[in-house]
């Protein structure tokens, strides 16, 4: 299980959005720490396939991330998504399941779940329209979850979750990365600081510091303020 | 089952730890003859997701054809006035996942989103040739232009139309509202209505020129069909 990310670069016309980043990601939780602008967005894009780099690599165990194959075992999280108007959670969560390739009985079985993994079994038939912010959120985790991903990636998963929600999807995402690879993007240290086995540290589309992180490093918040004092 | 039952049970077979559910099912998954999705698997994880107005319009459009069959002439052109607005509906429902955010989501799917929005035309457009082929015959039979010049009565209105939102829906403002195909469909319509009474235009003498600009739209078409799939690069955020 290896995401291998090999000098990639994107380049809007005089605009270098990321610039030759190289990182290879395995089992765990990595952390992509940067300010608005960094580039984060872009690269999770390019990571998922749907913005081709200018120039570099994305291969995952091989696999190109253009390929079904990489698709089949991704998920994903945008910073902003939307929904159909005519959808209830449960519909959004069911059209999902369909475009990752699950039958419809597998689909039921596992939309059920997700929703009581993301606690909203009690409005699953409810318009997403009448949902809170929070609640379209965890509506957004539950989808990326549908196909028990072994690529998680989720830009801002916390944007419009509550302090519990927080602690509640800290500790999903702390299971998952047991078994999968997940890079989650954040500009909020304490998102990542005890889940996180490794960081990244964006700064104008350029790695400033990766590395993994322990409790005995001290505290990220004030190794990340130092380093972007002058963003902050 | 009694609960000592239950309990013995849970006992001698404690609950497997979690973590590990989410690897066992995708090895399984993975010893399964799982294959590529095909064209059909992924027609139908659309078809059931395309709204009931684009059928609706279809249908009106085949009752209008069907009710005016003996008014001759003139179920011809409001036919064709119709189907600027079945072509603008059917573009802006497979399209519509830009103007509601659910690109990028459906993007990242097994079907991807360029297979959605194949989907959603396989779908539309296999309906929409077999209603044109339809419309042509039942109105053709009593229209005094014959079946070939009712076909392209009517299906030159749907092709610009369709050709015309396309273009729009690929722009930012298109995507996000559906007010620019409503615009395309009200404009072709008219002119439609407008040209109606020039009968010299319907002359047998000049059918050769609607076959033509049929051609070239058909091939207008299908250049923008293409364009459409082209997927777009999202600007700098």
């Amino acid at each position: 299980m290896e995401l291998k990310i090999d000098r990639i670069t994107k380049q809007y016309k005089n605009k270098i959005a990321v610039d030759r980043l190289s990182f290879t990601l395995g089992k765990g939780v990595t952390g992509l720490l940067g300010a608005n602008g960094a580039g984060k967005t872009t690269l999770m894009r390019m990571i998922c396939g749907i913005l081709v780099p200018t120039s570099g690599d994305i291969t995952y165990d091989g696999a190109s991330v253009s390929e079904e194959r990489y698709r089949d075992v991704l998920g994903y999280l945008p910073q902003d998504f939307g929904y159909y108007p005519e959808f209830s959670g449960r519909d959004f969560l069911m059209y999902f399941s369909a475009l990752k390739g699950l039958d419809k009985k597998a689909a039921r079985a596992r939309t059920e779940e997700l929703l009581g993994v993301v606690g909203l079994s009690d409005v699953a038939s409810k318009k997403i329209k009448t949902y809170s912010g929070g609640m379209k959120q965890r509506l957004g985790i539950a989808q990326a979850l549908i196909n028990r991903p072994e690529v998680l990636i989720l830009d801002e998963p916390t944007a419009g979750l509550d302090p519990k929600e927080r602690v509640r999807f800290r500790n999903l995402i702390e299971e998952i990365g047991k078994n999968s690879i997940v890079l989650l993007s954040t500009h909020i240290v304490s998102d990542i600081e005890h889940i996180a086995d490794k960081v990244i540290m964006m700064r104008s589309g350029e790695i400033i510091w990766q590395g993994p992180w322990g409790e005995e490093d001290g505290s990220l918040e004030d190794f990340y303020l130092k380093e972007f004092g002058e963003e902050n | 089952m009694s609960k000592d039952i239950r309990k013995m049970m849970a006992d001698a077979a404690p609950k497997p730890d979690s973590t590990k559910k989410d690897a066992f099912i995708r090895m399984y998954r993975e010893k399964s003859e799982q294959t590529e999705l095909s064209v059909f698997d992924i027609i139908k994880s659309q078809f059931t997701y395309i709204k009931l107005p684009v059928w609706l319009i279809s249908i009106a459009a085949l009752i209008v054809a069907i009710f005016g069959i003996n008014l001759n002439r003139e179920t011809v052109f409001v036919v064709a006035a119709i189907m600027p607005f079945v072509s603008a509906v059917a573009v802006f429902d497979s399209m519509r996942s830009g103007m509601y955010g659910m690109d990028e989501l459906e993007g990242v799917t097994r079907i991807s989103g360029r297979g959605i929005l194949l989907a959603r035309f396989i779908c539309i457009g296999a309906v929409h040739i077999a209603l044109l082929l339809v419309l042509s015959m039942v109105v053709g039979s009593s229209s005094g232009y014959g079946y070939a010049m009712t076909g392209a009565i009517i299906t030159l209105p749907y092709l610009i139309s369709s050709i015309a939102s396309m273009i729009i829906e690929r722009t930012e403002i298109g995507r996000k509202n559906a007010f620019g195909c409503i615009l395309v469909s009200v404009m072709t319509s008219v002119m439609i209505l407008a040209i109606k009474d020039e009968k010299a235009l319907f002359a047998a003498k000049y059918r050769w020129i609607w076959f033509v600009m049929l051609a070239v739209f058909v091939a207008l078409e299908c250049i923008q069909i293409k364009k459409t799939f082209r997927l777009e690069e999202y600007q700098w955020n």
